[in-house]
């Protein structure tokens, strides 16, 4: 494989700035100890025992393996294709002799592979030993399979979406609203069950929720495992739509290029 | 007779382009209502290019010199028009294509910013598939040629420019490609830097065979460096030929210094311009060749005047290249 040459600058990018690492290490587990605040508030306020089917205890679980997805799937592809149109940085990638979705996939698993080691490791061990997060083996193994899926999902969703910054040009708000709207609709920001039902029947058929409401139900043991494969196959049909959606797209947008910059 | 590498035909590139007037009110319209204007960036180039030559490829800012070279690398697409090189199509077989050529653009980097440079002379070892030895070799060549051994594990960022620009023409040299592009390669760079950078084409095109295409605004890289020059404004190709047969077709002035023994107030010599008259002992002409002969010019001074020593010097490459685009402004505009 070509390509993993990118998988090693994109690991030595991940460690060049000692700062970058370590603002990384203490910014992003913020999110989810702010998270775990605000619900449990909720559930002491309220008095009440379950929201959405979710205990107060699975509430904060939910929250922990949702981080831990978050870790796994995120991607910036979109933004890293609207920044390359935008200052003619596309032209050189253009000059690899690789497809460009290799060239990015390749990069992100270096960055990736930083982010096993210095944050996915520590954070699953803090939460099995201290957090009291299980789940049967089984189960752990299925959301492992879920987790890259859905990563391999996201990437290609935010390749094609990225094809619009051909047209755009404007990435950064863009990306904004689109990564609002897929927080919002993947069960990042809540989980799917406290929408009112017909919202949540809605969210069945897109594929956002197979981001992180999926691979969180599975480690959850909140699916059985016929439903669990089922999301499995799902996600992999959602892998290559995204994927020929973005093939054509792909081939129509470079006609369109115009290689501004160099 | 070398073998065709590159056959450009017909080849035509316009862009949309959306114009907007001046002033706080049309940028708020411009949000809702755009005037697209469509530019022919290229129009109706044809050319060769053949195996081993150096080619300078000239032209004013915004000729559409860069566009080709885009076009060429296989980075955009053509609005019509044809290129075969090394027998690909190079945007329909873009991956295959660029595995077999080089580029480097002065303006963007290929290095990755944040690490050293001997990162991205393994990944390119990586991408391009080259086998240890091969790499080894050619690594410890260039690097023994452009002097960059003790600059590779710095960080690319802690670099000076032409510390990078080395380290760019060893990054795109790596792969051994049989043809590389060179778009403004010596911008911004030293005298020494620049040399550096001209004498490691030089050998790189006479030990390989490699074929050069090369854009610059420094008419010392073409001097040095091409064989064949092709001329390129605003879209259209003005010249196509050798640097020899430009100045026998467009030189049509000398200079003549002309130092005297005692004071001369108003030097005149026939078909001559004064250009310059820095003291009462010195002049400064342009002959006119096309309408007297440099013998009859020096004959005539020294019959005049009282002649200590004179001078000769040839019109510069860059002034004829000046002379060429101005003379196509005007032509261009004429037309219009």
């Amino acid at each position: 494989m070509k390509g993993y040459g990118f998988l090693i600058t994109g690991f030595k990018r991940y460690f060049a700035y000692k700062a970058q690492v370590l603002a990384k290490l203490i910014a992003s587990p913020a999110e989810l100890v702010i998270m775990i605040i605000v619900w449990m508030s909720i559930f002491n306020y309220s008095g009440l025992k379950e929201i959405g089917g979710f205990s107060l205890s699975e509430m904060i679980n939910y929250y922990i393996i949702i981080y831990i997805v978050g870790l796994i799937i995120s991607d910036k592809s979109d933004t890293r294709l609207g920044s390359n149109i935008q200052y003619g940085y596309l032209a050189m990638r253009l000059l690899n002799p690789l497809q460009i979705y290799q060239l990015y996939l390749n990069d992100e698993f270096g960055e990736k592979l930083g982010i096993l080691f210095t944050q996915l490791i520590p954070v699953v061990i803090i939460s099995v030993l201290f957090l009291g997060l299980n789940s049967s083996l089984i189960n752990a193994l299925l959301f492992v399979i879920s987790g890259v899926l859905a990563y391999f999902m996201i990437f290609f969703f935010n390749m094609t979406f990225g094809l619009l910054y051909f047209k755009v040009k404007e990435y950064r708000y863009t990306s904004r609203i689109k990564n609002m709207i897929s927080g919002f609709l993947s069960g990042k920001i809540l989980p799917l069950s406290v929408f009112p039902l017909w919202l949540s029947e809605v969210i069945k058929f897109l594929p956002f929720n197979y981001f992180f409401y999926a691979p969180a139900n599975i480690f959850l043991g909140k699916y059985s495992l016929g439903v669990s494969l089922i999301t499995l196959l799902i996600q992999f049909s959602w892998i290559i739509l995204f994927y020929a959606l973005f093939k054509i797209g792909w081939f129509k947008a470079l006609k369109e290029f115009e290689g501004v910059g160099i | 007779m070398p073998e065709n590498i590159i056959t450009v035909s017909d080849l035509n590139k316009s862009f949309k382009k959306f114009e907007r007037s001046v002033g706080l009110i049309s940028a708020l319209k411009s949000v809702f209502k755009r005037n697209y204007i469509t530019v022919n960036a290229v129009n109706n180039v044809s050319f060769e290019v053949k195996k081993g030559e150096i080619l300078g490829y000239l032209g004013p800012n915004g000729a559409g010199k860069s566009t080709v070279i885009k076009m060429l690398t296989g980075i955009l697409y053509p609005s019509s028009g044809e290129i075969n090189s090394l027998g690909f199509i190079p945007w329909k077989d873009r991956e295959k294509y660029v595995a077999n050529i080089g580029a480097v653009f002065g303006q963007k980097s290929i290095l990755w910013h944040d690490l050293p440079a001997i990162d991205t002379f393994n990944l390119q070892k990586t991408i391009y598939e080259i086998p240890d030895d091969e790499f080894n070799k050619r690594l410890n060549e260039m690097t023994e040629l452009l002097n960059v051994r003790d600059i590779s594990k710095t960080p690319v960022r802690n670099l000076s420019l032409g510390e990078r620009m080395r380290c760019e023409f060893i990054a795109s040299m790596l792969h051994n490609p049989k043809i590389i592009f060179l778009d403004e390669p010596t911008i911004g760079l030293d005298v020494v830097a620049k040399e550096k950078i001209r004498g490691f084409i030089k050998k790189v095109n006479k030990e390989y065979g490699t074929t050069v295409i090369l854009t610059t605004h420094d008419i010392g890289d073409v001097e040095e460096l091409c064989d064949r020059i092709i001329i390129i404004d605003k879209g259209i190709h003005i010249y196509a030929g050798s640097l020899l047969d430009l100045k026998k077709k467009y030189v049509n002035h000398r200079l003549l210094k002309v130092e005297f023994n005692n004071e001369v107030k108003k030097p005149h010599l026939k078909h001559c311009e004064l250009i310059e008259k820095p003291d009462e002992y010195t002049a400064l002409f342009k002959v006119n060749i096309t309408k007297t002969g440099m013998t009859n010019a020096v004959k005539e001074a020294f019959t005049k005047y009282n002649v200590y020593d004179i001078d000769i010097k040839e019109q510069s490459v860059e002034s004829i290249i000046r002379q060429i685009y101005e003379e196509t402004t005007k032509k261009l505009s004429d037309v219009k």
